[in-house]
């Protein structure tokens, strides 16, 4: 083994065991918050219905703007 | 006798009162200051500028609706203990609360840049290079909350919040035409509602209900270690701080307002060149106008970067209080420091796109304000986890009213800034 190339090797593990580590406590975060704690009563159900559309509509719009941006150029 | 005995008790009860209102003030004083942060002082200062004493009245009626607000992430923090992040992942599960913690942390990101922009333009006006403003506040904000005591944080920040009333004494020593001012507290629209006044009134809802102030003052409740007992206290709190708000709000329009406008209004930028150009005239008050105009932006900085920095703590499951030592939180830290480091060297950048950014910061925050408040106020309305302290039927019409206003004018405030060429001004 090349002497040279043992700094690469140790920092990609390095790279990989913290990419993985994040990973493993995103999966803990999603377990631990799995089940919502509100019951979803009609209220909650459509105000989250009601943000998700104005967010999907944000995003249509930003979208927009994007595409006029770039073929103007 | 039995006056002075009197008078004796109650000056003896003003005392304790006062002495366990210090003791317990600070969550809902700097928040609401830090809402005048850099961004904040270049709206009202130009508004100011633009149209004069007129917009006062609208100024002042934002105070109450972000007292509205602020007081429900009183409650909210002193009876879950939890910070409005943990809050969301908690309640509505991951999705929304990816959603907030992601947006949020790349909207302080945004705001940041934008306090540091504001920091190194005031500095500008003595001739402070940018780089030397830059690693002047990082060392300072890296060493307030290295000391490891949230006591001593708050009263450093408190004593900043104080430098934020330059204002007042800038205003007073140019003896302002009191008649002319009262004019403008009353509520009408001198040359009628113009598409012009309509944008300036939406981007001073903008400046003034922020999503990191949710975020920030819940936390800071629960890093303070405030209960239900304490939300009297907490409340009179944050009425102080949207006094205050809109105290210093009105003064900075009425400083410029009195010394940049002009019939039809003019156009200024930012505040430091605000500052520049009344040096030319009023070397004191320019000099006033770019200090108070650094302090905003590094209060502001100070809160955003630790709003992002409570958040990642409360999810990640980190040590996330300013009374840990840096060897005790070392992510929460690492958070902190990094998110200042990097923000100031984006400053710093030849050619970075920093009007842009600046710009950003308002489309980015309508995207993350609606949902933080309508989890806010839906959050208040559960019982099972606020118990006694739920919304009552005037809070909530209160409420919903101000959220749904505040959506509706950010939305279309958004909306101007993506297409200026419809919303011509």
């Amino acid at each position: 083994m090349n002497p040279d190339d043992e700094p690469y090797v140790s920092d990609k593990g390095l790279l990989r065991r913290t990419i993985d580590g994040w990973t493993i406590k995103v999966r803990e975060i999603n377990e631990k918050y799995r089940e919502p704690r509100l019951k979803m009563t009609p209220l909650i159900r459509y105000s989250l219905l009601i943000l998700r559309l104005y967010l999907i509509m944000l995003v249509i719009i930003l979208g927009y703007k994007f595409y006029t941006v770039v073929s103007f150029r | 006798m039995q006056f002075g005995a009197d008078f004796f008790y109650r000056y003896r009860r003003f005392v304790k009162w006062l002495s366990l209102y210090l003791a317990l003030a600070g969550p809902g004083i700097i928040v609401m200051v830090a809402d005048n942060d850099a961004g904040g002082i270049t709206t009202y200062a130009a508004t100011g500028a633009k149209f004069g004493y007129s917009l006062i009245w609208f100024v002042l009626l934002l105070g109450p609706a972000a007292f509205a607000v602020q007081e429900m992430c009183v409650r909210l923090g002193a009876v879950t203990k939890r910070g409005h992040a943990e809050a969301i992942f908690d309640a509505f599960g991951p999705f929304w609360g990816w959603f907030s913690l992601i947006d949020l942390g790349f909207l302080d990101f945004l705001t940041l840049i934008s306090e540091f922009v504001g920091m190194t333009a005031a500095l500008s006006v003595f001739g402070v290079p940018p780089a030397a403003t830059v690693i002047g506040v990082s060392i300072l904000m890296i060493a307030i909350v290295m000391q490891g005591r949230y006591w001593t944080w708050e009263k450093i920040v408190l004593l900043f919040c104080g430098l934020n009333l330059i204002y007042i004494p800038a205003t007073l020593i140019l003896h302002p035409n009191l008649s002319a001012i009262q004019k403008g507290f009353i509520p009408i629209f001198p040359h009628g509602i113009t598409p012009n006044i309509f944008f300036f009134m939406m981007a001073n809802i903008g400046t003034t209900i922020a999503p990191w102030m949710l975020f920030f003052h819940q936390s800071s409740v629960v890093d303070k270690g405030l209960t239900e007992k304490d939300i009297p206290w907490a409340r009179f709190d944050t009425v102080i701080g949207s006094i205050f708000v809109v105290f210093v709000a009105s003064f900075v329009m009425i400083l410029t307002g009195m010394l940049l406008y002009k019939p039809g209004g003019i156009d200024i930028d930012n505040a430091a060149q605000a500052a520049q150009t009344i040096m030319g005239s009023h070397p004191l008050v320019g000099a006033a106008l770019a200090i108070g105009l650094f302090d905003a932006g590094l209060l502001g900085a100070i809160c955003i970067s630790l709003a992002s920095s409570w958040a990642m703590g409360e999810v990640f499951g980190w040590a996330h209080s300013i009374n840990n030592k840096v060897t005790e939180a070392p992510m929460f830290y690492t958070f902190y420091f990094l998110s200042l480091i990097v923000a100031g060297t984006v400053v710093l950048i030849p050619g970075a796109p920093l009007v842009l950014i600046t710009l950003f910061v308002q489309v980015i925050a309508v995207t993350l304000l609606p949902a933080a408040l309508v989890f806010l106020i839906l959050l208040l309305n559960q019982e099972e986890i606020m118990g006694k302290y739920k919304n009552t039927l005037t809070q909530n019409i209160i409420g919903f009213s101000i959220v749904i206003l505040i959506v509706v004018l950010s939305t279309l405030y958004a909306l101007s800034v993506i297409f200026p060429e419809v919303f011509q001004r």
